[in-house]
């Protein structure tokens, strides 16, 4: 039986599935990435195939991702004039995210016991997936397990952000993009576009940069925390 | 021919990028050199947004799908899961709140202060 057919059949048959019943009942917990690759992985234990059939199926649909990552270099050069206006708060803002963030990391590898595989899984969990994972390969983490942390970092980030905008008082367009794009990278842009044009923006541009710094931070990082830890 | 055009530009940025990643003394992304050469390429007016558009719209549009084969892929992993999930889940909600708090926040104090 041909494998490409059946499992790119099925991967883009469940993602429609799932991608219709979020839009139907906006639950950010019903992420298509998420629920799909729910479904695929019981489907796949069910019937007891092995996981290098499907991968090697769908080998294609993986393929996509490294030209699909260099085209952000496009909405990048679109929103020029915007990070040309904003920079220093922007290059400030997300400097001092990518640093919290891997701090507050570094503040919990202390806390609990870790390997260093694990610190190289999550380093770059709060950019975006083909970055991440880009990241988690060169430290030598989990690729696999960074995809899907870094899918639930997004969906948790929108989750808890209106609330914690209302909390602390946040309006600033540039604020709530901002945030949301350095700390749930590409879902996070889809809640900002639900907030506006100028959040949208702003998220964007903040999620590449975000990536790029923390490409440049993460072994730096890395040294680090597997010195400390 | 317009698609397959498109397409051949991102294909030729991907493969550029992979190349000098391969040749560099230290780790860097291949595609996220690929990602910065095109936006020069952009920025310098060697290729046109017309060039790309479609095909880098549509790819963005369905980025999320494109990674539901490794996301699969953590199924080889449930021990390492069932290991480490106590950090797993801590390091996912503390550091994902304690930036977006941040961030937020000092957005919002910088551009009160201009």
């Amino acid at each position: 039986m041909n494998d490409i057919l059946w499992t790119v059949g099925l991967t883009i048959g469940v993602y429609i599935g799932f991608y219709y019943l979020q839009d139907r009942f906006k639950l950010s917990l019903l992420n298509p990435l998420l629920c799909t690759s729910v479904f695929i992985i019981i489907f796949l234990c069910v019937t007891q195939i092995d996981y290098e059939v499907y991968r090697e199926g769908t080998k294609l649909i993986s393929f996509f991702i490294g030209p699909a990552t260099v085209s952000l270099a496009l909405p990048l050069y679109e929103k020029l004039p915007i990070l040309k206006k904003y920079w220093k708060t922007i290059l400030s803002v997300l400097l001092i995210g990518v640093v919290v963030h891997a701090l507050t990391i570094a503040g919990i590898f202390l806390i609990l016991d870790t390997t260093e595989q694990m610190i190289a899984t999550l380093i770059p969990k709060s950019v975006t997936t083909p970055i991440a994972m880009a990241i988690a390969q060169s430290l030598g983490g989990i690729e696999y397990l960074t995809v899907v942390v870094v899918v639930l970092t997004g969906v948790l980030g929108i989750l808890i952000a209106p609330p914690i905008f209302k909390l602390f008082g946040i309006t600033n367009p540039i604020a709530i993009g901002l945030s949301l794009g350095t700390s749930a990278h590409a879902v996070g842009t889809t809640k900002a576009i639900e907030y506006g044009d100028l959040e949208a923006s702003v998220a964007t541009v903040s999620l590449i940069l975000t990536g790029l710094l923390t490409v440049i931070a993460a072994p730096l990082i890395y040294e680090l925390l597997t010195m400390i830890v | 021919m317009k698609i397959l055009f498109q397409l051949f530009i991102l294909i030729v940025f991907t493969l550029l990028g992979e190349l000098i990643s391969f040749y560099l003394p230290f780790d860097f992304p291949g595609s996220l050199i690929g990602l910065m050469l095109l936006f020069l390429a952009l920025v310098l007016k060697i290729i046109k947004p017309e060039y790309i558009k479609e095909v880098s719209s549509f790819l963005q549009k369905y980025m999320a799908f494109l990674f539901v084969p490794l996301a699969v892929g953590l199924m080889q992993y449930f021990d390492i899961i069932a290991l480490h999930w106590i950090e797993l889940l801590v390091v996912l909600v503390l550091s994902t709140t304690v930036t977006l708090i941040v961030t937020a926040l000092l957005t919002h104090w910088s551009i009160k202060d201009e």
